[in-house]
């Protein structure tokens, strides 16, 4: 069934718009969610926390691309148990490594940003990239893939990735500092 | 920050999130010679996957169209079809891709050792293209090998270094090989790009590559059309009939060169407009590699790609680039919109159609 058959039955209250939304995205979501949770049963619990969120958003929102939706509240959502779950010294697996990596090349950052800033800067630095540094750099840090998942996806060696995302993460630094966002 | 930093990359754009989720196929180039697929599966046996490296003719002659004839050469070999290499399907989608080897082409001599080997010339117009030769060189050639980190088969061949006719010497030259290595051919010129120059102003850029005769937008080039840069709005055209207007409105215009890095432009220029077009372009007398010119609706133009060294951004006043896009719109037809309800407002999207932002889960 299409996105747009889907929304529609969002808007008619009609629960096959769940049905249909795990069949079209179930794998995908899960798959982000395993990424930062490691944990079928936690993806699971926060991929049925995606659809209510779904059912409770849509309408008023309708997505047009719903797959992107979906997954960008499994995101978010896997993110806050994540951080939950750090919080009491449990779980944590690829993600721990993404933070890690961030943390270190973010050290002398501000974070004080208005509001969708970041996003705006992120989104402008990442259209300049060649697309493929881009895809990688959106695979480790949005989807939280590991750099092996990554490599055989692009077709790369695991020490290429590793290359090209260092190289990324310095040029988003650069960006950052000539932005004045360094402290 | 890290956290900011998550949090903000659940926020870009969903095109890109998108994209990164698509399936990555890899064109396969088909097995030439016999000797080469038992040599692969010889190797099979023994438990090695290797890529089959790309062949080079025993005659002169090019066996790829002059189109085809790329600088660097890149081997693919897919698992799958290593085990059925007659079939000739090319990479199945979904099935693993491995990059094995990639030629390389060095300038050894230091007068050209910043010059980057690109894309062969058209040979059927070397007389139209190629001036005088210039000087010898030396170009180091051989296959890096991915799997291993290594080299194989490097070799130290001559060749000649010509002038591109009415281009700039300091921007490219071309290199006709002495010494096959890695090249697929002695008869063709390949253009030399040189990382190093910079061009100071648009008049500057369009002469040294010659681009009244080079330069080209072709029928069918695509426009990506973005009514702010960061929106999550986009539309995209297609040029209908060729895009000599555009070119010809362009090379009138002039402006001083403001050089930038990718990281740079991110300092807000970027954001100080209302409409930007990104088209691509070709420029023969480079190789015919292809490149990016941007269009902002606020005095900006902007060019980047191999062409040159980051992105270069001229400033050539508000209606110059009014009266270009106009242009634009009269020579193209929108093919597809994505997420046409997006507005902008102060800077920030309007969430009508894109994903939430994030929201901390209820306690």
């Amino acid at each position: 069934m299409d996105d747009e058959r889907i929304i529609e039955l969002f808007f008619a209250r009609d629960e096959r718009a769940l049905r249909e939304s795990e069949a079209a995205y179930g794998k995908y979501c899960r798959a982000i969610a395993k990424n930062i949770l490691d944990s079928d049963e936690d993806a699971d619990e926060v991929f049925n926390d995606t659809l209510l969120r779904a059912w409770n958003t849509i309408p008023p929102e309708e997505p047009k691309l719903l797959k992107v939706y979906l997954g960008t509240v499994t995101r978010n959502l896997s993110l806050d148990r994540y951080r939950k779950m750090t919080a009491e010294k449990r779980g944590g697996c690829e993600v721990s490594l993404c933070l890690e990596e961030a943390e270190e090349f973010l050290a002398d950052t501000s974070d004080e940003f208005e509001k969708g800033e970041l996003s705006r800067l992120l989104n402008d630095f990442l259209r300049l990239l060649p697309e493929r540094e881009c895809d990688i750099f959106v695979r480790r840090y949005f989807y939280c893939d590991s750099t092996a998942e990554i490599a055989r996806r692009f077709g790369l060696r695991e020490a290429n990735v590793l290359v090209i995302l260092s190289r990324t993460r310095k040029k988003l630094k650069e960006a950052l500092r000539k932005g004045g966002y360094t402290l | 920050m890290k956290n900011v930093f998550f949090d903000a990359m659940g926020n870009i754009d969903a095109d890109l999130i998108e994209r990164a989720d698509r399936v990555v196929t890899v064109k396969r180039r088909p097995i030439l010679k016999i000797a080469a697929i038992a040599a692969a599966f010889a190797l099979m046996i023994t438990g090695l996957v290797i890529g089959l490296p790309m062949l080079i003719g025993d005659g002169n002659e090019p066996d790829d169209t002059d189109e085809n004839i790329v600088g660097d050469a890149i081997v693919w070999s897919n698992v799958f079809d290593l085990f059925n290499p007659n079939t000739g399907s090319g990479v199945t989608e979904g099935g693993m891709a491995v990059l094995v080897e990639s030629s390389f082409a060095e300038i050894e001599t230091k007068k050209y050792a910043k010059y980057d080997l690109g894309n062969a010339l058209p040979l059927d117009k070397s007389g139209e293209f190629i001036g005088e030769k210039l000087d010898e060189i030396k170009v180091r050639t051989g296959w890096y090998v991915h799997y291993n980190d290594t080299e194989r088969d490097v070799v130290t061949v001559g060749a000649e270094v010509y002038e591109i006719r009415g281009v700039s010497t300091d921007a490219a030259v071309a290199v006709k090989y002495l010494e096959k290595g890695t090249a697929k051919t002695t008869e063709h010129y390949y253009a030399a790009l040189n990382t190093e120059y910079k061009f100071s102003t648009l008049q500057n850029f369009f002469s040294d590559f010659n681009a009244a005769l080079h330069m080209d937008i072709g029928k069918d080039a695509l426009v990506t059309e973005y009514p702010r840069f960061n929106s999550k709005k986009i539309d995209k055209y297609r040029v209908t009939e060729g895009g000599s207007d555009i070119v010809k409105f362009l090379l009138t215009l002039n402006g001083e060169a403001e050089v930038v890095h990718p990281y740079d432009a991110v300092d807000g220029r970027m954001n100080r407009c209302g409409e930007i077009r990104r088209v691509t372009f070709s420029m023969a007398s480079a190789g015919k590699m292809m490149n990016f010119l941007y269009v902002f609706d606020n005095g900006y133009i902007a060019i980047g790609g191999p062409i040159c060294d980051g992105i270069i951004f001229f400033n050539v006043g508000g209606e110059a680039t009014s009266e270009l896009c106009e242009i634009f719109k009269a020579n193209t037809e929108l093919v597809t919109v994505i997420n046409p309800d997006s507005t902008v407002t102060d800077g920030l999207v309007e969430a009508t159609t894109s994903a939430p932002a994030n929201e901390v889960a209820p306690e």
